[in-house]
C-alpha cells in the first residue's frame, strides 16, 4: 500500500494550483456575476499545457494521467467551478470522442489545436426528451451523398456558446435502441445549426447551450468511429469523467471547507471565536472526515483507471458520494457564516450554488445508485 | 383533538389560493428573472384578504384573525411567491409591534400608511457584528437636545431599501446589556444610508445594510419603554418561527406539485418516470416531509392562539421545517434532472428562495441550543 502521490505527481499538484489560485480564483466571482466565460483562459492553459492532460506527447499533450486530470479538476474547481467546468470539459467530453475514434486527419484538425486552447470544443448528448436513457437518442441523421443530414435538437451542451466545434451524437437507423447511434463532429458554421445560451443556478461562468439542427449538412468524414455504434463508444469512457467530477466535487468541497475554518477563527459571537462551541467544532470536523473520505474514493478510482483496470463501480461511487459530499459541505459552510452565507459578498453562496450540478450531469446520483447495483450482480 | 382545519379556515385558504394563482403567480416568473423589487401597487393587492395587519382587532384596523389563519393565508402566499411573502410580512410584523408598543399618538400617526400599504415597514435588529449573540447590540442611541442620535450599522434588513418606517433596535447604555436597549421609530426622511445586498434567493425583496451617522430621531419616537427595545423584540420569536414552517410548507407544497407534475410527463426508458420505484420513493417521502412540517406548524399555531407557551414548539416547527424543506427541494430539482437546473423551471427558484430560512429567525444551531435548554434545564451557552 502506498498512499502518496508520485514526485512529478506532487509537482503537477503545485504548479496547478498555482496556476489556479493565480490566474482563476481571482476571476470567479465577476464570471459568475456577468454569466460569461472568460475566454483567454483557453489558450493560457493550453500554452502551460493543461489541456492535453489525458493525451499522449505526439498531439501535444502531456498523458495520460488520470489522477495528474483528477489534480488539475479538483485545483481549479477549488478556484471556481464554472470556469474549472470549461477547462475539464475539454480535457474530457469535448476531446475524448476525437482521440478515442477520430482519424489522424479529424486529429489533427480538431484535437491539437484544443490542445493548445486555440479551439473549444462541445459535447452534445442530451436532448430535451432524452436524459438519463441515453439509448434513446432522437436526432437523426440522413444519409444524402458525401454527407449526413441531421435533424433534432440538443441541450445542456457543456460550452456550447463558445465552442468552434461540437460532438454530436445522432441516430442513423431508426428505432435501435443502442444499435444504430453515431458520432459527428459538428462546425457551428455549418448552415442549419443554431444555438441559444441556457440560464442556471449555478457554475454561472461555464456557459450551456441548447443546439437546433435543421438540415444540418455534415461531411462523412466528420464522423468519429464506427457508424452505428456511437452509444458503446461514448459509454467505453465514461468512468473518467465521472472520476473527474469526484475529483471537482473533492475542490470544490475544500474551498467552502478551507473559507468555513478561516471565518469560523476570526468571527466572534458570546465573546469567543464562533470556533471554539461545539457545535461548530463537529461540523469543521464531519466536514473534513467527508472530504478526506472523498478524495480517497476518488484517487483509488483514479489510480485503477491508469492501471488500465476495471473501475465501473469505483468511479460511479466516487462520482456519487463526492458529489452528495460537496452538498453537505457547502450546506454547513454556509450555516457557518449565518446571514453572511446566504449573501452575494462572501464565495459561499456561489460555491453552494455550484455544487449542485455535481450531483446531476455526467449520470444523476440516481443513475450511479443503479450503475452501482447492476456492478453488485442485482 | 381536532386535527380538522374550521369551514372558515379552508374557505379562506380557498380564497387566497384562487387569488393568488389568478392574479400574481402569471408575474412571478419574468420580475425574478428581472431581478425587480416587489412594487407597493402589488402589496396593496393583498390588502383585502388581511396580509396586512389582519392579526390585529377591529378596531385597529384589523381582522382578528387567529395566527393559524393568518399562517394558512402565509402558507399559500409562500406557495407562489417567497419573496412576495418577505416584503407583505415584515411590514406587517411592524404593524403588530406599533399596535402593541405604541402611544395613542404613534398608532395614529403610524399605522394607517402602513395598513393601506402606502407605506412599507422594516425591523432592524441584526448588525455586521452581531447575529446570534443579539444582546451585544453596538448601534447607539444618545439622547441630546430632546432628540436621539442613532450611530451604527445594521445589516440584512429586509424591506430596508425600498421601506419608510423601520423600527431600529439600538443600545442606550452598554453597560446594562439587554436592559440597555430601546426601539426607535425610524422614517426614511430622517437620513440614513441604505447599501443594498445582492444575496442567493428572495431576489424581489431586497435586503439592505442601513448605516446610521449622527441620525437625529424625534423624542416622541422612542417605542416603548427605555430598556425594553429587545425584549419587545423578542416576543415576537415564538410567533415568528411558528409563522417560517408555514412559509416553508408552502415552498414545500410548491415543490412537490412541480415535481408530481413532471414525474407524470417526463418519459424516460419508454414511461413517465414517476412510474419509477426510485422516483414514486423520493414523492412519497416529499409528501410525507410536508405533512409533517405543517401539523408541528399547526401545533405551535394553536397554542399560541390558545395563548399557551410554546417556544420549544415553536423552535422545533422551525427547526424541523427549515431542514425538511431543503431536502424537498433537493429532491424535486433532482427529479426534474438537468432541467431542474435550469431557469426554465421554477424548482431552481425555490432550491435558492428557501435555503435563508435554516438561518433566518435564529439558526437552526441556535434553535437546537434553545430546545436542549428548555429540555435539559441546561444552558450550554451564557
Amino acid at each position: 500500500m502506498d498512499f502518496e502521490l508520485s514526485e512529478e505527481h506532487k509537482i503537477f499538484q503545485r504548479t496547478a494550483a498555482q496556476f489556479a489560485q493565480k490566474e482563476i480564483a481571482p476571476l470567479g466571482e465577476e464570471y459568475d456575476e456577468k454569466e460569461e466565460y472568460p475566454r483567454w483562459i483557453f489558450p493560457r492553459s493550453g500554452e502551460l499545457g493543461f489541456l492535453g492532460i489525458p493525451y499522449p506527447e505526439q498531439y501535444g499533450g502531456t498523458g495520460p494521467d488520470t489522477i495528474a486530470l483528477s489534480l488539475f479538476a479538483e485545483e481549479t474547481t477549488k478556484a471556481d467551478a464554472g470556469i474549472a467546468m470549461g477547462l475539464v470539459v475539454q480535457n474530457t467530453v469535448g476531446t475524448s470522442p476525437i482521440y478515442n475514434f477520430g482519424s489522424e486527419e479529424l486529429k489533427q484538425r480538431y484535437l491539437v489545436p484544443a490542445i493548445r486552447g486555440e479551439a473549444i470544443g462541445a459535447f452534445a448528448l442530451t436532448e430535451p426528451n432524452v436524459g438519463s436513457d441515453v439509448s434513446a437518442v432522437e436526432m437523426s441523421a440522413r444519409e444524402e451523398g458525401e454527407s449526413y443530414i441531421l435533424n433534432g435538437a440538443k441541450t445542456f451542451v457543456s460550452s456550447g456558446m463558445m465552442a468552434d466545434y461540437a460532438i454530436v451524437a445522432a441516430r442513423t437507423e431508426k428505432g435501435k435502441g443502442h444499435e444504430g447511434i453515431t458520432i459527428f463532429l459538428v462546425e457551428p458554421q455549418s448552415s442549419g445549426f443554431t444555438r441559444k445560451g441556457l440560464k442556471k443556478l449555478g457554475i454561472r461562468a461555464q456557459d450551456i447551450a441548447e443546439f437546433t439542427f435543421e438540415d444540418c449538412h455534415v461531411p462523412k468524414e466528420n464522423v468519429l468511429g464506427e457508424v452505428g455504434k456511437g452509444f458503446y463508444h461514448l459509454m467505453s469512457t465514461v468512468q473518467k469523467t465521472r472520476i473527474v467530477v469526484g475529483a471537482s466535487s473533492v475542490g470544490l468541497a475544500r474551498a467552502a471547507f478551507e473559507t468555513a475554518l478561516r471565518y469560523a477563527k476570526e468571527r466572534r459571537q458570546f465573546g469567543q471565536p464562533i470556533g471554539k462551541f461545539q457545535g461548530i467544532q463537529f461540523k469543521l470536523a464531519d466536514m473534513a472526515t467527508e472530504i478526506e473520505l472523498a478524495s480517497l474514493a476518488v484517487y483509488k478510482a483514479a489510480w485503477r483507471n491508469d492501471k488500465g483496470e476495471q473501475c465501473i463501480k469505483e468511479a460511479s461511487m466516487a462520482k456519487l458520494y463526492a458529489s452528495e459530499m460537496v452538498n453537505r459541505v457547502a450546506y454547513q459552510a454556509l450555516q457557518i457564516h449565518g446571514g453572511y452565507g446566504y449573501m452575494r459578498e462572501y464565495p459561499l453562496e456561489r460555491y453552494y450554488r455550484d455544487a449542485r450540478i455535481m450531483e446531476i450531469f455526467e449520470g444523476t446520483s440516481e443513475i450511479q445508485r443503479l450503475i452501482i447495483s447492476r456492478q453488485l450482480g442485482l | 383533538m381536532d386535527m380538522e382545519l374550521s369551514e372558515e379556515q379552508r374557505m379562506i385558504k380557498e380564497t387566497v389560493r384562487r387569488f393568488l394563482e389568478k392574479e400574481v403567480r402569471p408575474l412571478v416568473d419574468e420580475q425574478e428573472k428581472a431581478v425587480r423589487p416587489i412594487s407597493k401597487e402589488l402589496v396593496k393587492k393583498l390588502i383585502p384578504f388581511g396580509y396586512l395587519g389582519g392579526l390585529l382587532p377591529e378596531e385597529a384596523g384589523g381582522a382578528e384573525l387567529s395566527y393559524t389563519t393568518y399562517f394558512l393565508m402565509i402558507e399559500e402566499l409562500s406557495r407562489v411567491w417567497p419573496s412576495l411573502r418577505a416584503v407583505v410580512s415584515i411590514s406587517n410584523s411592524v404593524l403588530t409591534h406599533i399596535h402593541d408598543y405604541g402611544t395613542e399618538a404613534q398608532r395614529k400617526r403610524f399605522m394607517p400608511s402602513l395598513l393601506c400599504g402606502e407605506s412599507i415597514g422594516f425591523f432592524a435588529l441584526t448588525e455586521p457584528n452581531v447575529g446570534s449573540d443579539t444582546s451585544s447590540i453596538e448601534t447607539r442611541a444618545t439622547l441630546v437636545d430632546g432628540r436621539w442620535i442613532l450611530n451604527g450599522t445594521k445589516m440584512f434588513i429586509t424591506n430596508g431599501v425600498e421601506g419608510d418606517i423601520g423600527i431600529v433596535i439600538a443600545q442606550t447604555d452598554k453597560s446594562k446589556g439587554i436592559n440597555g436597549t430601546a426601539a426607535l421609530l425610524v422614517e426614511r426622511k430622517m437620513g440614513y444610508r441604505a447599501r443594498p445586498i445582492e444575496k442567493m434567493g428572495l431576489v424581489c425583496s431586497p435586503l439592505a445594510e442601513l448605516i446610521f451617522e449622527d441620525c437625529e430621531v424625534p423624542q416622541e419616537n422612542l417605542l416603548g419603554k427605555v430598556g425594553d427595545g429587545l425584549r419587545q423584540g423578542l416576543k415576537f420569536l415564538n410567533s415568528a418561527r411558528a409563522m417560517v414552517a408555514f412559509i416553508a410548507a408552502g415552498v414545500a407544497q410548491a415543490c412537490v406539485d412541480a415535481a408530481v407534475e413532471y414525474a407524470k410527463n417526463r418519459v424516460q426508458f419508454g414511461k413517465p418516470i414517476g412510474a419509477f420505484q426510485l422516483i414514486q420513493a423520493k414523492i412519497s417521502d416529499m409528501v410525507t416531509l410536508t405533512s409533517a412540517m405543517r401539523l408541528l406548524g399547526l401545533q405551535a399555531s394553536d397554542l399560541l392562539d390558545k395563548g399557551k407557551p410554546c417556544r420549544r414548539e415553536a423552535s422545533m416547527a422551525k427547526l424541523f421545517a427549515t431542514e425538511n424543506v431543503l431536502k424537498i427541494a433537493e429532491e424535486a430539482l433532482q427529479i426534474h434532472g438537468g432541467y431542474g437546473y435550469t431557469k426554465e423551471f421554477p424548482v431552481e427558484r425555490y432550491y435558492r428562495d428557501i435555503r435563508y430560512f435554516t438561518i433566518a429567525e435564529g439558526t437552526n444551531e441556535m434553535q437546537r441550543l434553545m430546545i436542549a435548554r428548555d429540555v435539559l434545564g441546561i444552558s450550554a451557552f451564557n
